[in-house]
């Protein structure tokens, strides 16, 4: 009796410690979510995942004050948040048709809530085995009033947008400019819709093998 | 009875010292990280910024570009394509130099805009088209916050130099061909993340500011000295006759000339409060 109560005031702080352990940052890494895609079958997960500053102890330390009020901010437990520019250390390039930076610009705010254009995150969530989480029709966030001075296009852009064929714009264009490919001038020569969404599922890219800028490895 | 309490107390005496009694020194707090000292409005940072990126777009423009074209240089849209011998058009030199700001930690934004734009990417839109209207009216600044909670400022972008008309009235793409000197032909957009920032970091993100503009005039340098006929740098400026360019710190010590009275009254002179 003495025994077993002493175990279970024993217990209360251990468990205590590993609920609060599990609940956060490092033991979710035993749990770890959906597959990386392929293209960083290479990349370490610590190319993605900084572990935060302080020893363990130190970080239970701070949350703990935070907790009781005792401190004025909290700190990262295990890892820090995964952000852009942990993807733009490896993946920057100077010629960036899109850098996520334009798209703070408080002009773009509408836009963002459809899609996240400036964070690398808003469309590539990683660990779900995908190149690209979002859909191809993402460009009708910001270029639903384009129209080209001098269309070169068979059915110029004004016409495909009007009827709204947005996702025929990745069968002539990719998103960041990095791929050495022209864009044909004739519709029928677009990449098939069927291609972009295998491409963006880890199949095969459809923009030819050349790039302009090769990511840096680690 | 008492081995019990002994033990629990034993128990809660390890936890209070793993979880309270600091062996390890704590971590430091962010705040206490960034350093502390005298609060600035960031209005005086925006002021201070933009009396540099002001300076940088005139040297550049009157300096470099008016007299360059004379001696034969040129500058396009198509500036960074390989096998182009060309320099960034100033719109382009600006958003050279937002690039390499943005890539440093305190998050400044800055953006180029018109409400008469020779690329339609560039018209204002929403909150900003409301504020460049009073930008027009006023010819000064206006604060704001977005939706997101950044700060916000909207400073006139003026044709400072000669070059500003000539090249944006004979481009095919202009909407408007009647742009005299002075005009505000634009405004510069500029973010922050927070209302008020210490003196040092004020400091800081002016350097950072300085540093992007070079590194943003070193990358026309690079291209320049891969021309197919490469361009001498030196002290020199370009004239006619003379196609040469300023070595980066020529460049920048005329903009550091220009700019630092401004920079100055922004940072150290200024009281309380923000505006211009
Ligand atoms: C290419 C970048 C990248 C690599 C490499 C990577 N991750 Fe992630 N990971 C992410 C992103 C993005 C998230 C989304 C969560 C976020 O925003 O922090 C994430 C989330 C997680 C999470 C969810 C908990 C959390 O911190 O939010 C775990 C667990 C995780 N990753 C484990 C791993 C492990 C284990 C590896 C190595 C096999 C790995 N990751 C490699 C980008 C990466
Ligand atoms: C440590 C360096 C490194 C980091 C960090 C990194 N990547 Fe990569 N990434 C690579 C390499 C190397 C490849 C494979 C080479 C390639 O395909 O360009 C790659 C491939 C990719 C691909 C597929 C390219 C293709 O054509 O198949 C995408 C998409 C991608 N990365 C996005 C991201 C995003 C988003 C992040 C941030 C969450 C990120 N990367 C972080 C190095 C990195
Ligand atoms: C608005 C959506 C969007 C954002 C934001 C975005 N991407 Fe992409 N990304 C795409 C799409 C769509 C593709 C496929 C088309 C292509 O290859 O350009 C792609 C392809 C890629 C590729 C493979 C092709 C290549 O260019 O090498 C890489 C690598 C990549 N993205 C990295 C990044 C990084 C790094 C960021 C953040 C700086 C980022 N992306 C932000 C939509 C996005
Ligand atoms: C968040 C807003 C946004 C989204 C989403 C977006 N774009 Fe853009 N796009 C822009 C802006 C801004 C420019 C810059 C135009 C410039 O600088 O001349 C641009 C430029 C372009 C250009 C011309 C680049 C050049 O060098 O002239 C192409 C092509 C393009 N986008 C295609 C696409 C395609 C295809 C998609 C969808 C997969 C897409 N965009 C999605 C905002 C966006
Ligand atoms: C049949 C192929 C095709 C399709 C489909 C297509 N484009 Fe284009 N697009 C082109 C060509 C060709 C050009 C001219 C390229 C050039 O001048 O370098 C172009 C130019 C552009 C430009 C650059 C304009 C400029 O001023 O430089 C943008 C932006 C653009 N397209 C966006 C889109 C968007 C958004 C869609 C989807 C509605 C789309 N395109 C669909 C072929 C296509
Ligand atoms: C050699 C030609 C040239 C000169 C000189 C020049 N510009 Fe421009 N400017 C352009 C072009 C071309 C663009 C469009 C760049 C782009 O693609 O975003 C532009 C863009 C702009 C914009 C953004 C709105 C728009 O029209 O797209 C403003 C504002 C602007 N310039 C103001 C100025 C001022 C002020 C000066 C003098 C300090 C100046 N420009 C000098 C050619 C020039």
């Amino acid at each position: 009796m003495t025994l077993r109560r002493s175990a279970v005031t024993m217990a209360i702080p251990v468990a205590f410690l590993g609920a609060m352990g599990l609940w956060t940052g490092p033991a979710a890494h035993w749990l770890a979510q959906g597959p990386i895609q392929q293209g960083h079958a290479e990349v370490s997960c610590q190319g993605c995942h900084t572990p935060s500053p302080g020893t363990t102890r130190q970080q239970v330390q701070a949350r703990f004050a935070f907790a009781i009020g005792r401190r004025d901010s909290d700190v990262d437990f295990g890892n820090g948040p995964v952000t852009s520019d942990h993807c733009l250390a490896c993946h920057a390039r100077p010629n960036e048709r899109h850098p996520i930076y334009r798209f703070r610009e408080p002009r773009f705010e509408p836009a963002l809530r459809a899609v996240r254009a400036d964070s690398c995150l808003g469309c590539h969530s990683e660990h779900d085995a995908a190149r690209v989480s979002a859909t191809p029709d993402i460009c009708s966030a910001c270029h639903g009033d384009l129209t080209l001075a001098r269309d070169p296009v068979n059915i110029p852009h004004d016409r495909l947008i009007a009827e709204e064929k947005w996702e025929s714009c990745l069968g002539c264009h990719d998103f960041h400019g990095n791929h050495v490919f022209e864009p044909p001038t004739r519709v029928q020569a677009m990449i098939p819709g069927a291609a972009i969404r295998a491409y963006f599922h880890q199949g095969a890219g459809p923009y030819g093998t050349f790039k302009h800028f090769e990511a840096k490895p680690e | 009875m008492s081995f019990r309490i002994i033990v629990a107390f034993g128990c809660f005496t390890c936890l209070a010292i793993y979880l309270v009694v600091t062996a390890p020194p704590p971590l430091p707090l962010e705040a206490s990280r960034a350093g502390a000292g005298r609060s600035l409005p960031v209005a005086r940072m925006f002021d201070a910024v933009n009396a540099i990126n002001d300076a940088a777009r005139a040297t550049y423009t009157a300096r470099i570009v008016g007299p360059g074209g004379k001696a034969g240089l040129k500058f396009g849209e198509d500036w960074a394509e390989p096998g182009v011998d060309k320099g960034p058009l100033p719109a382009l030199f600006l958003r050279l130099t937002a690039a390499r700001i943005e890539a440093r930690p305190p998050r400044l934004g800055l953006y180029l805009g018109s409400d008469a734009p020779i690329n339609a990417s560039n018209l204002f839109a929403g909150t900003q088209a409301t504020a460049f209207a009073r930008v027009r009216a006023t010819k000064a600044p206006v604060f704001s916050t977005s939706e997101r909670g950044d700060q916000v400022a909207m400073y006139p972008d003026f044709a400072s130099a000669a070059p500003c008309v000539s090249c944006h009235n004979d481009h095919p793409d202009s909407p408007r061909k009647d742009w005299q000197l002075d005009a505000v032909m634009g405004a510069t957009t500029w973010t922050y993340p927070e209302a008020a920032l210490n003196a040092d970091s004020a400091l800081k993100v002016t350097e950072a500011f300085y540093r992007a503009v070079e590194e943003a005039y070193q990358r026309y340098l690079d291209k320049a000295a891969g021309f197919a006929v490469p361009v001498t740098i030196g002290a020199a400026w370009p004239e006619a006759g003379a196609p040469v360019l300023p070595d980066s710190a020529t460049f920048m010590a005329e903009v550091r000339a220009r700019a630092g009275g401004a920079v100055m009254r922004a940072l150290i002179l200024s009281g309380g409060e923000g505006g211009a």
